[in-house]
């Protein structure tokens, strides 16, 4: 079992890369699978966007380079899963 | 629907054999997470399809729309933006603002409106079409502030609703209603500049959800409701009709019963619109027709057939009143104030919407005001519609009448003067025929639905045949009550479809229709793609009758036999093919 950032990062990366195994997202490098996909990069950042409530810049997903990467920079981030986020 | 749920719907597996739903989806913006939204939405409201959406160019939806060229059984759903009216009225084009070019913008937008109008009248020709018109606010173009209105923001608005006006005209689009997109989908929140920037994408994730959900809804065919049975006491008025009296029963303001006045004007307007009204109360008859009969009533007598008015209990009344309408509880509303009334109802026709009125809720009645009339809405009002309650009521006596005399119906109707209107033309603006092939259950010869796509491209076939029949005798005009669909091959004749209201039972119009299409076509034998279904018994008699023994399945009759097995018709029949 992973943190639950690291659970519902995973459900976003294999919604948009559903051809991806589990392996395959955890150890993924960002820029790469990005660059193969532009819509999927689009659909990736919009997805983490509206999952986390966070404005990730397309640089900044590559920047970060892997699953973990991202999902550390999440954990620093983000608020509570939408369920439970207050209205704004 | 979340776009993280809509990706997921979209990974679920479809099967191998399930029929393709070809739709595209004509915009000038990038169509991205409304596509995205819209094909999961759609894979929801049919799961046995396999959805495809096809889009067209950035930037260029005049040309999207006269590029398309539809496959047989697709549709087109086209959303349209201010940008698309004029690019300057979106922000990628980085077009002048200047004051100077306003008058310039209304211009042109004005001239593609007429344009877009014309493109969607001849797109609808070929394709069934849904349109949604701009649900963007306008970009801050205009010299005045945010609160006062321009009055070329106001021309601008003028132009979209004009084209709005002439598109939904057009019976064969289907025009989201803007007030129920600014119902649901805040307008503040739509735009995103940003993914508009980066990515040519309008909308928040947010509306471009709630669009793409009305737009799959919009594309979604609900059969309409076709009856409603209602209480009396607290519900069609205000008050107990046993304990009041007669003139104690109110629906007006002065007397805190405007609810119910309300309640009746909707009725009226259901009942105008094609819709079956019945009474079911318990209530003492002379009394409760003395009410209905008060010249302050919003909601005619004439509009309630029947009233079944009695101390039984309700389920029975309902019971009653499906058979004299001859329609399935699932066609049907019930509305009563007493919950255990509607519950009891519900329990005898689980398949029956039951609702409880909320006699001191006018907010709740509200709502239940507009979710009847989401419930029996339909595209087209046809002349059928109006005919519908005059003509089960005149059936309705007339069968009172034949019972009584002890003689059958169809003797009874020789003496009618019927004649019979035949028309042999597959036409795809008659939608009377579309609507009968998809609401008739009881003479079905399979229970064989049509979505509006397979309907056109069926159509399209120059195989096809379709006949229709419409019915009138000295009593009353019935309208097109029958048709029958089909593929001619050569001297064959296969019969894919056939349909017959059940208001035109016991007159031999089955029988007529088949002697019409062995006479008319030539052909000695009729293969009838008949299935046995658990509602269309009436059929299943009517074959039983000509065969000798019930088909189990798809079966075909040589005009020897029928001409052997059919009675003596009596209609004067008029062939208006080609007329």
């Amino acid at each position: 079992m992973g943190s639950e950032v690291g659970n519902r990062l995973f459900r976003c990366f294999s919604s948009v890369f559903p051809v991806l195994r589990d392996e395959q997202i955890r150890t993924a490098n960002l820029a790469a699978l990005l660059d193969t996909d532009s819509l999927a990069g689009v659909n990736l950042l919009a997805v983490i966007d509206e999952e986390f409530n966070v404005d990730v810049d397309h640089e900044v997903l590559v920047g970060l380079g892997s699953f973990d990467a991202l999902q550390g920079y999440l954990e620093d981030r983000s608020d509570p899963p939408p369920r439970h986020r207050a209205a704004r | 629907m979340r776009l993280l749920e809509a990706l997921e719907v979209l990974k679920q597996p479809v099967c191998d054999s399930a029929p393709t739903r070809e739709l595209f989806l004509v915009c000038g913006f990038t169509p991205l997470h409304l596509k995205t939204f819209l094909e999961a939405h759609l894979r929801t409201l049919f799961p046995a399809s396999r959805v495809e959406i096809k889009v067209g160019l950035y930037g260029d939806l005049d040309g999207n729309l006269s590029r398309l060229q539809p496959s047989p059984g697709s549709s087109a759903c086209i959303v349209i933006e201010w940008a698309d009216l004029d690019s300057r009225l979106g922000i990628r084009s980085l077009g002048s603002w200047r004051i100077g070019d306003i008058d310039d913008i209304a211009e042109s937008a004005q001239r593609q409106g007429k344009r877009f109008a014309y493109l969607i009248a001849q797109l609808a020709e070929r394709l069934p079409t849904y349109v949604a018109m701009p649900t963007l606010s306008l970009p801050p173009v205009f010299s005045t502030r945010e609160i006062q209105a321009h009055h070329k923001a106001c021309e601008l608005r003028e132009i979209v609703a004009s084209l709005a006006t002439s598109i939904s005209t057009n019976y064969r689009v289907r025009l989201l209603d803007a007030q129920l997109v600014d119902e649901i989908s805040p307008l503040a929140r739509r735009f995103d500049p940003q993914t508009e920037i980066s990515s040519g994408f309008p909308y928040s994730l947010e509306h471009a959800s709630k669009l793409a959900e009305l737009l799959a809804n919009l594309l979604y065919d609900v059969p309409p409701k076709k009856g409603l049975i209602t209480d009396l006491d607290d519900t069609l008025w205000s008050g107990i009709l046993g304990e009041i009296g007669v003139e104690g029963v109110a629906w007006d303001i002065s007397r805190g019963a405007h609810l119910h006045g309300l309640y009746q004007r909707f009725l009226d307007s259901l009942a105008s619109s094609g819709a079956l009204l019945a009474i079911a109360s318990k209530n003492d008859r002379e009394l409760a027709e003395k009410a209905l009969s008060r010249k302050d009533i919003l909601l005619p007598q004439d509009r309630l057939f029947p009233l079944e008015i009695n101390w039984g209990s309700k389920s029975t009344s309902v019971y009653r009143i499906l058979k004299q309408w001859n329609i399935m509880p699932g066609d049907v509303v019930f509305v009563d104030d007493s919950p255990a009334e509607v519950a009891e109802v519900e329990a005898s026709f689980p398949e029956m919407e039951c609702v409880v009125f909320p006699k001191s809720n006018c907010r709740a009645v509200w709502q239940l005001i507009k979710h009847l009339r989401h419930r029996f809405g339909k595209g087209v009002v046809t002349a059928e519609d109006e005919l519908r309650l005059s003509s089960i009521r005149r059936t309705s006596d007339l069968a009172g009448s034949l019972q009584a005399r002890g003689n059958a119906a169809t003797n009874f109707f020789r003496g009618a003067e019927a004649t019979i209107q035949f028309s042999l033309i597959p036409d795809a603006r008659d939608n009377r025929a579309f609507e009968l092939i998809n609401k008739s259950n009881q003479f079905n010869l399979n229970g064989r639905r049509f979505s509006e796509p397979e309907w056109q491209n069926f159509i399209g076939d120059p195989a096809t045949f379709i006949l229709t029949a419409s019915y009138e005798d000295k009593y009353s005009p019935l309208g097109k009550i029958a048709v029958l669909a089909g593929k001619r091959s050569g001297s064959a004749l296969y019969v894919n479809s056939w349909v017959m209201s059940c208001r035109a039972f016991s007159r031999c119009i089955e029988h007529q229709c088949l002697k019409y299409l062995f006479e008319k076509i030539g052909i000695d034998q009729i293969t009838f793609d008949f299935k046995i279904t658990p509602r269309n018994a009436p059929i299943q008699n009517f074959f039983t009758e000509l065969l000798g023994e019930l088909p189990a399945s798809a079966f075909a009759i040589q005009k020897s036999t029928f001409d052997a097995r059919t009675p003596a018709l009596f209609h004067r029949v008029v062939d208006v093919t080609n007329a």
